[in-house]
């Protein structure tokens, strides 16, 4: 099964148009040169996937790591099925 | 080939603020994309990877590549590796500029003002007309079907292009550079009613107070002034000021098709997309940038180092260094969410009627008497 970091890959490289290879855990949003726009459908896509509300008003969202993204996902889910 | 625009790769490499790799000795006379690279004397542009993949000739022997992209070994005999590939584009690109000869002196066509002083190497194309008391400076180039309005002033160097209008009193500094059709000095958008009318008069609601009638115009006095080393886009306008000038500082780079409004103040270095439009009265700082296609309203303050994203409406002042987006402009982090609040309304609304479902179905159940 597909851990929480491969679809998270996975949606950044489909709406970001970049191959999977060149995406990392410790890739940030930044570092990929994610354009704005690309960056706000890709934090939509993942809310989708995973039924969660990403906070928004975290200025360092656009500069943390997938890594980072990939535990405050999981950190949602384990606090739903809790 | 124009000789002047052949180069040894090691001179090109410095004069671009590059670093050369291999052969120096190489000579290059034509960048090119990489797709088009034919010949042994070509230079492809190969900024990525998907550019190297485009090449199909094996004769290009030298490249000009972006540090610590990786090239197939033995492919090229001589390299340019740059850190920023556009900034050495634009050190690079005019190297291989055609020359242009521009012929000094006056078309028999050109329509000139006795009393017009023009420079003697100027070039002044045919069918330009030059009004009263215009100066116009050194090396300055003039391309047809020009009109420059009576006491206008021209730096050295400019360069206007085929169908510029200059209105009376247009001051350019040096170098200015403004493509096919730039109209600097028209009238600006500006009229009064004897009565407030229904903007002015606009309170609460959705209904007009007032009509507008016996609109009458307000004629502007001011002029146009444009500072050095200013280019301003094909069919964009900057209307005159009314009674003082509308400006444009040093080294500002606009568009094509860009409307500056009357009394407008803008300052240094900045770069201004296509499509937009600045009201009337509108104080932009320095080395602002706005994207494509943004509209800003009278009478508003840009903060130096400002920058507006494409297509926003900026209804507000905008404080220096801000990044703002969208109609009406906010933050651009609070622009974000509320494209990102726009998305999720779908969900939401499920998860809210789910919610309502469940609510209901609990006060059924509360109502019924127990067993």
């Amino acid at each position: 099964m597909a851990t929480i970091e491969d679809k998270v890959i996975e949606i950044i490289a489909r709406e970001s148009g970049l191959e999977r290879a060149q995406i990392s855990g410790s890739s940030t949003l930044k570092d990929l040169e994610i354009a704005s726009l690309d960056f706000v459908q890709i934090m939509f896509a993942i809310e989708e996937e995973f039924k969660i509300y990403l906070p928004t008003n975290d200025p360092r969202a656009e500069t943390g790591s997938v890594a980072s993204l990939v535990a405050e996902i999981e950190r949602q889910i384990a606090a739903k099925s809790a | 080939m124009d000789p002047a625009s052949r180069h040894r790769l090691d001179a090109l490499a410095s004069r671009i603020g590059g670093r050369c790799e291999g052969d120096g000795s190489i000579e290059v006379d034509r960048p090119c994309e990489p797709a088009d690279a034919g010949s042994a004397s070509d230079l492809p542009l190969l900024f990525s990877a998907d550019a190297v993949s485009e090449l199909r000739s094996a004769a290009p022997r030298a490249a000009l590549t972006v540090e610590g992209l990786v090239l197939p070994a033995g492919r090229f005999a001589g390299l340019i590796r740059v850190a920023r590939p556009r900034h050495a584009l634009a050190r690079l690109l005019p190297l291989f500029l055609p020359v242009r000869k521009a012929q000094p002196g006056v078309h028999a066509t050109a329509i000139v003002d006795p009393s017009a002083r023009i420079a003697a190497d100027a070039s002044i194309g045919p069918f330009v007309q030059i009004g009263a008391d215009v100066e116009i400076g050194a090396g300055c180039i003039l391309d047809g079907n020009v009109t420059i309005g009576e006491g206008s002033r021209l730096g050295p160097d400019c360069r206007l292009h085929a169908g510029v209008r200059l209105g009376p009193g247009t001051r350019l500094g040096a170098r200015v550079i403004l493509h096919f059709n730039v109209s600097l000095g028209a009238d600006g958008f500006s009229y009064a009613t004897p009565e407030p009318g229904s903007v002015e008069t606009l309170t609460a609601g959705s209904r007009v107070q007032a009509r507008n009638q016996a609109i009458e115009r307000i004629p502007s006095l001011g002029r146009v002034a444009i500072g050095d080393d200013v280019e301003i886009g094909a069919n964009s306008a900057v209307d005159r000021g009314t009674i003082g000038d509308t400006l444009i500082q040093r080294g500002t780079k606009i568009d094509d098709l860009v409307m500056i409004g009357h009394n407008c103040r803008i300052g240094e270095d900045c770069l201004i997309a296509g499509q937009v439009g600045i009201a009337g009265s509108c104080q932009i700082g320095n080395r602002v940038v706005l994207g494509g296609q943004v509209g800003i309203a009278d009478h508003l303050v840009i903060g130096d180092d400002a920058v507006v994203m494409a297509a926003s409406g900026v209804g507000r002042d905008v404080a220096p260094g801000m990044v703002v987006g969208g109609t009406p402009a906010v933050p651009r982090h609070q622009f974000f969410e509320q494209l990102l609040g726009l998305a999720r309304l779908k969900r939401m609304a499920e998860e809210i009627r789910g919610l309502g479902e469940r609510l209901a179905g609990l006060e059924r159940g509360k109502g019924r008497p127990e067993d």
